[in-house]
């Protein structure tokens, strides 16, 4: 348990020793003769429905936890809806010159940021006095092991100077983040029950569909599918709005038309999950929109070609066969 | 099946004890020896036409029934015929000291009895798990370099090849070429299938043998039908329930010594004082768990296992508490840790390494098509039994996951990152895990290890992996293949889930169904001296594993939480 610096450069060391000597150095280690002991956080199945801490940040603060934690590993793989909430949940923690933050061999279930102020970290081996490893300044962190699980802290962090602290509670954020994946993947899992071509896959590929869909982000204008490319992914809006133009004669931009304007849940350019011939049409945000994608190679990986789940139903089937056999010149296609 | 929903627990356990062994052929025990209590069971085939019941029930032999009648019919005798045992069964229980029938050490691990009292190497009783007998010549097996049998004389079983055990007392009949084929329409297979999931969960079995005259033909051609699709889920025929006493049950038992410290307990070698037989007793402090939070963690690992069986997973035969103590009595497995032989061997040579890495790809194979996912695969839930086979050991943390599931669990070295990051996980996590153990077992140290926890965290997250000289090119392949944080991309993930595994290079000369079958003994046969040896396994604080019995107004605190335990 140190500063997440620290961490950072022990990751990125370039461990260029191969066979013999690395071996060596494991086995020599104590650590590693010993057996391993399994680690477990509470099942989250049966908490009761406590209210998320909820207090406000100042735009500010929010910032400078932005940036305290942007390159935590813990952190940088939410979304922006997740972190915000994260941050609500965070607690003002103060502390006087000398106080001790966290004592080594306790129950932790804090994560600390430092906001203001200056934390030294002790670590005492087999009952060896302290020793002085590592200083946290502004923006620093610590304590990062009580998000993933509750254990014994591994260091003493005793404040150098008055310090203002953020805490989260380790189980706030791991309910944090069950609560948005599960809200998330419901959310998708209602979109692809409306998406045609997929109407035959049962409950379960649903659900391994939705995991693997993929956010993206367009801001106003950006071009999301061009007409006449060819086409790898299919993409359902989850927030925002798209235009749908098409140029009726290919080529000559003169002759666009606006076809349809698609919103939230709706859906487009999911013949690419049968095919990569040309884009029937040219797809445009409007303002911020966020999708979710699907590439045609990774659906393939996960439920198998997309045609043999047409073939399920022979109806399904020939209605998209025809359509991908037709021309694709005509304004009614779907793209 | 009606009584199926009754959630009388011992109810469905009892007529689960009914029902001996469905590879026991033998119509009576042999004389003198403790077979004698084995009560009488019947026969229950399904999805057959031409299956006699049971003895009593003659009449339906030519009757040409659709499967699926047939089988219902076999359905609504067999609850009425186990009530009947279950009568039987009691009083029997009431007049006889409380010593349980099946003695589990009289079978080996093919189910075939064993000479009581004799100490061959390979009468192991450690690896107690009935195995479905097949009959060579009528099974399309696939190519095998090396036919040890000719084809006109049939071998017992295929483990007996490898036993000193001479299996004269076994009925002819196993062997006898008298059953043609019969191949069961894959309707029957299916029909077959659900209704062993309808008791899966349980414990009670669909398919068995009785002590009548012999296995009936569809049964065998049945048997066939489950071993040529790739591990059935099979049900734990030796799923004791549990005793009424637990203080009278712990005395037939003399504690040898302690063997391990599972996550949460002790593990002891006991041995059973009426016949000599050798168990491990998984031993827990209900405050412990309740305090530790792993309460629905052991009811899951006692859920899960009493209701599967597997040969390369260690067999659970009887659960029960008193009231402090939670136990949890598993056949011994003699040959120890993989985890102590790899670290005394530094690393295993690459055929090692893949002969395990095989067979636990199989019983993943078979734990994730009952969607459950294992979660805690690491060399020291390993263990090797005298034939040199895999048993993995340690469901603390099994659960069955429709699809995903939170709690993160595990050991860090092996943790996959999605659990790492709290999003979720389901069985992909198991393959992740056996891509770091063949790496580990190859190489000696696991490819993401540092000191700090944390620091292992990044690593993982990180994903640099970096391969000492000298590793297999295939293995390092399928290890890349297994360590891949995409999940979409994950081998043993995909649309044909542990098929994409096997069908990898690196175990192209893996003949799957002999290796399921136990044809070929492991690449290391641990030193057993005997069957109560325990040198396999390290030095322990001592403890005892009985505790004097509380004061008889003591109140257990937590019953509550472990009622169906």
């Amino acid at each position: 348990m140190t500063n997440i610096t620290h961490h950072n450069q022990k990751a990125t060391e370039k461990v260029e020793n191969n066979s013999p000597t690395q071996n060596q150095q494991y086995m020599s280690s104590n650590i590693t003769r010993k057996r391993r002991g399994a680690i477990s956080s509470e099942p989250l199945g049966d908490q009761p429905a406590t209210p998320l801490p909820l207090i406000p940040k100042t735009a500010e603060t929010q910032k400078r936890l932005e940036q305290a934690l942007s390159k935590n590993i813990m952190f940088n793989h939410l979304e922006e809806e997740e972190r915000n909430t994260i941050y609500s949940a965070m607690d003002e923690a103060l502390y006087k010159a000398g106080d001790i933050i966290i004592k080594q061999g306790d129950e932790g279930d804090l994560f600390y940021v430092v906001d203001k102020g200056i934390c030294d970290i002790y670590v005492s081996t087999n009952g060896s006095t302290p020793t002085l490893v590592m200083e946290v300044f502004e923006g620093g962190s610590f304590g990062e092991l009580a998000l993933i699980y509750g254990s014994p802290r591994a260091a003493t962090v005793i404040a150098r100077t008055d310090v203002r602290l953020w805490a989260l509670n380790g189980s706030t954020y791991r309910r944090i983040l069950m609560d948005q994946t599960i809200r998330k993947r419901r959310l998708y899992e209602e979109f692809l029950e409306k998406v045609s071509i997929l109407r035959h896959i049962d409950k379960y590929e649903r659900v391994s569909l939705a995991d693997a869909l993929e956010p993206c982000s367009f801001h106003d204008g950006e071009v999301i599918v061009r007409q006449g490319e060819p086409g790898d992914k299919f993409y359902i809006i989850v927030d925002g709005k798209v235009k749908v133009t098409q140029e009726t004669t290919p080529g000559d931009p003169s002759t666009t038309q606006v076809v349809s304007e698609l919103k939230s849940s709706d859906y487009f350019g999911e013949i690419a999950l049968l095919t990569n011939r040309p884009r029937a049409a040219t797809v445009t945000s409007v303002g911020n929109t966020k999708c979710v994608e699907m590439d045609r190679q990774r659906f393939n990986r996960i439920l198998g070609p997309c045609e043999n789940i047409l073939r399920r139903n022979i109806e399904t089937y020939s209605q998209y066969i025809n359509k991908i056999s037709a021309s694709p010149t005509l304004a009614s296609q779907k793209i | 099946m009606g009584h199926n929903n009754n959630s009388n627990n011992s109810n469905n356990n009892r007529s689960n004890r009914n029902q001996t062994a469905w590879i026991s052929p033998l119509s009576s025990p042999p004389q003198g020896n403790v077979y004698t209590n084995i009560p009488n069971s019947t026969t229950y085939t399904f999805g057959s036409n031409n299956s006699n019941p049971n003895n009593s029930n003659n009449n339906n032999s030519n009757n040409k029934h659709s499967p699926l009648t047939s089988a219902t019919d076999r359905l609504t005798k067999m609850d009425i015929e186990e009530k009947w045992d279950n009568k039987t069964y009691e009083k029997d229980e009431r007049e006889k000291s409380p010593v349980f029938h099946i003695s589990t050490s009289n079978f080996n691990s093919f189910g075939n009895l064993k000479v009581p009292g004799s100490f061959s190497l390979f009468n192991k009783d450690e690896n107690n798990k009935p195995h479905l007998p097949t009959i060579p010549q009528d099974q399309p097996l696939k190519e095998q370099p090396e036919q040890t049998t000719s084809n006109n004389k049939p071998h017992v079983s295929l483990l007996h090849a490898h036993s000193t055990y001479q299996p004269s007392n076994v009925k002819e009949h196993i062997t006898s070429p008298i059953y043609e084929q019969h191949q069961l329409s894959t309707k029957e297979i299916e029909h077959q299938k659900k209704l062993q999931e309808q008791h899966t969960s349980s414990a009670t079995t669909s398919t068995t043998t009785s002590s009548a005259t012999s296995p009936t033909k569809s049964q065998q051609s049945l048997q066939q039908a489950q071993q040529q699709q790739a591990q059935q889920p099979r049900v734990n025929t030796f799923f004791l329930p549990p005793p009424q006493n637990a203080r009278e049950r712990l005395k037939e038992f003399k504690q040898i010594r302690v063997i391990g410290t599972g996550t949460f307990g002790k593990v002891y070698l006991i041995q059973n004082t009426k016949d000599g037989s050798f168990y491990a007793m998984k031993c827990l402090s209900k405050a412990y768990v309740v305090q530790l939070k792993q309460v629905e963690h052991l009811n899951s690992e006692k859920s899960i296992l009493s209701s599967i069986h597997h040969p390369f997973i260690v067999n659970l035969y009887q659960a029960f508490q008193d009231e402090k103590k939670l136990y949890l009595l598993f056949e011994y497995v003699a040959g120890g840790e993989v985890f102590t032989h790899l670290r005394k061997s530094m690393k295993f040579s690459n055929s090692t390494a893949k002969f395990y890495a095989a067979e636990i790809v199989l019983a993943l194979e078979f734990l994730h098509k009952q969607n459950i996912v294992y979660r805690d695969l690491k060399p020291e839930n390993l263990l090797i039994d005298n034939e040199g086979h895999i048993k993995i050991t340690d469901f603390g943390f099994a659960k069955r996951v429709e699809d995903r599931t939170f709690t993160l669990c595990g050991t860090p070295e092996y943790l996959a990152p999605e659990i790492i990051q709290s999003r979720g996980h389901g069985k992909a996590v198991d393959w992740w895990a056996l891509g770091i153990l063949i790496f580990e077992m190859l190489a000696g140290y696991p490819p993401f290890y540092d000191d700090d926890t944390f620091a292992i965290y990044n690593k993982i997250l990180a994903g640099r992996i970096t391969f000492p000289l000298g590793f297999d090119v295939d293995a390092k392949d399928l290890i890349k293949r297994l360590l891949t944080a995409d999940r979409t991309r994950r081998l043993g993930a995909l649309r044909d889930g542990a098929q994409d595994v096997k069908n990898h290079r690196w175990f192209s000369d893996i003949n799957w169904e002999r290796l399921y079958q136990r044809k070929d003994p492991g690449p290391f046969i641990p030193s057993i001296k005997h069957e109560g040896d325990s040198s396999n396994f390290e030095l322990y604080e001592e403890e005892n594993m009985v505790d004097d019995p509380p004061s008889p107004n003591y109140v257990d605190p937590y019953a509550n939480f472990f009622k169906d335990f």
